[in-house]
């Protein structure tokens, strides 16, 4: 019996195999306008224009840039830019001046020939300032590393949505199990999180940093307007559904009902946001 | 004159009505296994002389209503010798019987022949106990579910998972039940397994055509699953061994013919295996993973008229994780503490009181309760030179349900068999409730509680239902359900009709049809369709109104031969209010309240299915195909515009046969086709652009829901049995192959951007499996 079952499990393990190339017909599906534009107080606006590319088009996809399309910016006291094409850097720039003030309200209005008009709204966030910075040397996991507290002051009874990056160190990247992370243990590049859990309330981000050649690094505390926390986090959402098996009470699995980018853009897919940036730049440590 | 004339005409015939209803006298008792006695269901007992039957009931009691005189009754069950009695009735009279184990008579049975089956029962499959345990399909585990998904009309959800969808319905719209109460999540693994043990299933009925009255909730399928009572005579039991669990199971009297007791369990070992590795490897890492089932089952006969059954399921799935660390260097020391548990299970207990009133009136109380609970918790702790610190996270969800009901049969006439009954229930619906706790070196404290709002809800449903033999040819169900569901914000009060014609059109040939009119007051928050222990049952509300669902059936029943039979049923099945996931990322505020993330719509089905079954003294064989279309409409979701249901397979054909070479080998083959399911892919792809470092990954656009359809699936298993007959019982090796020519079947489809090209991926290809069984 012992040589039967032996022989039969090294038969049927030869026959293993998972993975197949198989044809399939799949429509290809309208090619929509992408649009991208971030309005930032003392920054100058750029809007970026393209359209989104078949899902068989190759590694990198196809992007197509729309250069012909009419684009305008306006204020709520009924002030307007208009944006021309920029060859060099691909994008759409204002050709006439327009102050961005935090509370303010912009449209975005893009007219793209055989397209429907696109529309979006924003409103400029307040910014809230990095109070202070505190760092020490700590060794994690045998790794020497310097921790990092930021602390800043959420503003009270409202909604507040953060970007928190670093640039610097060791490929930008940090460790961090702060749980503003949404007890996610791994290394990040940055963080995107709301004042949920935290309204109203003095916090300080822990983080920690491994670095090598940089001689300093700069932290930039952005306060984010509602559309483009949602946008960051969908996109987020989309690129972990494929992940295997759990995270925290979510499962993430393959075969989950997909979802779509959340955008705030009319006829388009993208995002018309703004947002409002605190940066301190500190030298590397000894 | 005249009219003195008709009124005596019309006394002498209503005395010569009575007089012939005063003629009629009831045959009644109990069938029983002879050697275990226990109670059997769904024995036929027919008499040939009047050509009257009825069967047993879920407790082996029957009532024949027949005409003063000579009979000869005859009882008959499958896989049991018949019994014939011939009896004078001059009286009311109690016949108990006790049939002996016999040949196997069938594979599946399909109750539409009107000589064996009453109407009520059109349309529905019972499912072989015996053939169930000999089915091996993965990992050699015999499965209820699995074998389900063989039958015509139902298939399951991805491959190796216990989803069932039956005629075009979603999994959630089948309502399952352990001894009467509903079992509200049916998985163990993820959806691998089942919760039943397979070694004490008494008997396995679905319904898909005609959902008798008595029934209400699934509004695609009932599964009515019965376990074995204890065997009153003697003990016995199995132990079986197999690659993935190890059962056992055993049952006998605590005082012959009165109180009988069975026990059963099942445990998978993958953590016994894990956590000596971990030890052994010096890991401080201890992960595992283990499921277990419970089933405890007592009944004590106070007298030939009452009985009390009490019953428990206890079942549990567990994940954990645990990690201790401890450090020291020169500069710091830390202790660091991982602990992660992931839990579900659930429990139920059933009293059920049975108590004869006459001989035509049998009555069941019951009382019971069952709680499913999801619960998840992470909690790390950091000790170092340093500081301390700890995060501590909990979420927990489910539901509780408190249940009361009494059913009565009652054995009106040799023409009517009436059901009544009333059904109240009470829910606690848990929708999913969060905490953290997080502090850092006693400076920086998070405390947070997101939480749905807990959710009572009652419902009540009073049944009657007629099983009336119009003609000799012609026999109806009449049935209808009254029911109500009430919630702190919102009611529904629902009339359910429910019909079933059977018209014997020749010897061997009888037609079938029948009408359901159904609701279901509860939804499944899904996003996967594989049974997670995340899914979230959810009460129906303003905005989520409750499923309907209008079904009428035709079929025909054929006895082609002695030993081959034909079943072909069609339907159309048009479902409303059915829910779906919505397809947009919901802003964080959408996300806490569970209704934001569905949708509501409507969808059909239609299809035709067949049932070929041969059966024999050595093969068995059955064939089943359906062929089917299923789509939904939601007017949030793909423009509008109408879409295929993700399981809408148009083509489904399942073969198995079963050979026994001698009283010790049998050999079992089973192949499936079905066509591919449906799913949404992305048709466009952007990059999303920031001024932030968020790098450079491409997003997808989704243009159409369920746009791509899978290859065909299609596997063959293939298992032996070796039996011997030992001195103590008899041992039998299960030996096999689940996809016996690798075929890979996709569980998930990828598009390889680099190949310019689709590829897919399956999760079980070729998987030998042996076990091993002794029954005693």
């Amino acid at each position: 019996m012992v040589r039967f079952i032996l022989l039969f499990t090294i038969a049927a393990s030869t026959l293993y195999s998972c993975q197949e190339p198989v044809d399939l017909y799949l429509e290809e599906g309208e090619r929509k306008i992408v649009a991208h534009g971030y309005l930032s107080p003392g920054v100058q606006a750029e809007i970026n224009l393209e359209l989104s590319f078949p899902y068989n088009s190759g590694d990198g996809g196809d992007t197509e840039e729309i250069t012909n399309a009419v684009v305008k910016l306006n204020d709520q006291y009924g002030h307007t830019q208009e944006f021309s094409y920029n060859d060099s850097i691909r994008s759409y720039l204002p050709v006439n001046y327009m102050n961005i003030l935090p509370g303010d309200v912009y449209d975005l209005k893009v007219k793209v020939p055989g397209y429907d008009s696109v529309f979006a709204r924003t409103r400029i966030p307040s910014k809230i300032k990095i109070d202070s910075i505190r760092h020490y040397p700590v060794t994690v996991d045998y790794r020497e590393l310097e921790r990092y507290e930021i602390t800043f002051s959420d503003p009270p009874n409202e909604e507040n949505f953060y970007f928190f990056y670093t640039i610097g160190g060791s490929y930008n990247h940090f460790y961090s199990d702060d749980p503003l992370l949404q007890w996610d243990f791994v290394e990040k590049d940055y963080i995107v999180f709301s004042d949920e859990i935290i309204d109203g309330q003095k916090y300080t981000i822990v983080i920690d940093y491994f670095f090598n050649s940089e001689d300093s690094v700069s932290i930039h505390l952005q306060s984010l307007s509602p559309e483009a926390y949602f946008y960051f986090q969908s996109i987020d959402a989309q690129h972990n559904i494929h992940e295997f098996p759990i995270e925290n009470v979510e499962l993430n699995i393959p075969i989950a009902q997909p979802f779509q980018i959340f955008t705030n853009l009319e006829n388009a897919v993208g995002i018309f946001a703004s947002f409002n940036s605190d940066v301190k730049t500190l030298p590397a440590p000894e | 004159m005249n009219s003195i004339k008709q009124l005596l005409l019309l006394s002498l015939l209503i005395i010569f009505k009575l007089n012939t209803l005063a003629q009629t006298y009831s045959i009644s008792g109990k069938v029983v296994d002879f050697e275990s006695h226990e109670p059997l269901i769904n024995v036929t007992v027919h008499s040939h002389d009047s050509n009257k039957g009825i069967y047993t009931n879920d407790y082996g009691y029957y009532s024949l209503i027949l005409p003063k005189g000579k009979h000869q009754l005859s009882y008959s069950f499958v896989g049991y010798g018949e019994i014939l009695k011939a009896i004078d009735l001059q009286t009311d009279t109690i016949i108990n019987i006790a049939l002996k184990p016999g040949e196997l008579l069938q594979t599946v049975e399909v109750t539409a022949n009107q000589n064996s089956r009453l109407v009520a029962e059109l349309g529905a499959i019972r499912l072989n106990p015996q053939l169930i345990e000999e089915s091996a399909i993965i990992f050699g585990e015999a499965d209820l579910i699995k074998y389900a998904q063989q039958m015509p009309g139902v298939q399951g959800g991805h491959e190796g998972f216990s989803g069932m969808h039956v005629r075009g319905g979603s999994h959630d719209q089948n309502l399952i039940l352990l001894d009467g109460v509903p079992v509200y999540n049916i998985n163990h693994f993820f959806g691998l397994f089942s919760v039943f043990h397979p070694g004490v299933i008494k008997s396995a009925t679905l319904y898909k055509s005609n959902i008798p009255a008595r029934y209400r909730g699934g509004v695609s399928s009932v599964l009515d699953v019965r376990l074995r009572e204890g065997n009153l005579q003697k003990y016995t039991g199995e132990i079986a061994i197999g690659l993935i669990s190890s059962k056992i199971n055993i049952e006998g009297p605590i005082k012959k013919d009165t109180a009988s007791f069975l026990f059963a369990y099942r445990r998978t070992y993958l953590d016994l295996f894990t956590r000596p590795l971990a030890a052994a490897t010096g890991s401080n890492v201890s992960v595992g993973y283990f499921f277990h089932d419970l089933n405890a089952k007592v009944n004590y006969v106070f007298s030939p008229k009452s009985r009390l059954y009490l019953s428990t399921y206890i079942g549990k799935d567990a994940f954990f994780m645990k990690n201790k660390e401890s450090v020291q260097t020169d500069d710091v020391d830390y202790v660091i503490n991982q602990k992660s548990d992931l839990g579900w299970g659930n429990i139920t207990g059933v009293m059920r009181w049975n108590y004869i009133y006459s001989n035509q009136l049998f009555s069941n109380f019951t009382f019971s309760v069952s709680h499913f609970d999801f619960d998840n918790s992470n909690l790390t702790s950091e000790n170092t030179s340093d500081g301390d610190k700890k995060i501590d996270n909990n979420y927990s969800s489910g539901i509780e349900e408190l249940a009361t009901a009494i059913d009565f049969d009652y054995f009106l006439a040799h023409d009517h068999y009436l059901r009544f009954g009333i059904k109240l229930r009470g829910r606690r619906f848990n929708p999913g409730i969060e905490s953290m706790h997080y502090n850092y070196q006693n400076d920086i404290e998070l405390n947070s509680t997101v939480s749905n709002a807990k959710v009572t809800a009652l419902q009540y449903a009073v049944y009657i239902e007629d099983e009336w033999e119009v003609t000799g040819e012609i026999k109806a169900s009449i049935g209808l359900n009254i029911n109500g569901f009430y919630t702190d914000s919102v009611s529904y009060n629902y009339l359910e009709p429910r019909l079933a014609i059977n018209w014997q059109i020749a010897e061997k040939v009888a037609l079938m049809g029948s009408y359901n009119y159904l609701h279901q007051y509860l939804h499944l928050v899904t996003n996967s369709g594989l049974g997670m222990p995340t899914d979230l049952w959810v009460p129906s509300t303003k905005r989520i109104p409750p499923v309907s669902v209008s079904q009428p059936s035709l079929g025909i029943s054929w006895q082609i031969l002695p030993k081959v039979h034909l079943n072909m049923d069609a339907y159309y099945k048009s479902m409303h209010n059915v829910t779906e996931y919505r397809m947009e990322y919901l802003l964080e505020e959408d996300q806490k309240d569970w209704q934001n993330k569905l949708v509501s719509g409507n969808g059909k089905s239609y299809g035709i299915e067949i049932l070929l079954e041969k059966s024999g003294q050595k093969t068995n064989a059955w064939l089943s195909y359906t062929l089917s279309k299923s789509t939904r409409t939601f007017e949030e979701l793909n423009q509008g515009k109408p879409f295929p249901y993700v399981y809408d397979r148009r083509h489904i054909f399942n073969v198995n046969l079963t050979h026994e070479f001698n009283d010790h080998i049998k050999l079992n083959a089973y192949w499936v086709f079905r066509s591919g399911r449906f799913a949404t892919f992305e048709t466009n792809s952007y990059m999303p652009y920031s001024p932030f470092p968020t790098g450079n990954e491409t997003v997808d656009y989704y243009g159409q829901m369920n746009n791509l359809q899978y290859p065909n699936y299609h596997r063959l298993d293939l298992s032996l049995m070796l039996e011997k007959e030992k001195k103590r019982g008899v041992r039998t090796w299960k030996i096999g192959l689940y996809n016996a020519y690798s075929q890979v079947n996709p569980f998930i489809v990828e598009y390889d951007s680099s190949m310019n090209r689709f590829n897919k991926i399956g999760i079980f290809p070729i998987l030998p499996f042996i076990s091993y069984h002794f029954k005693f």
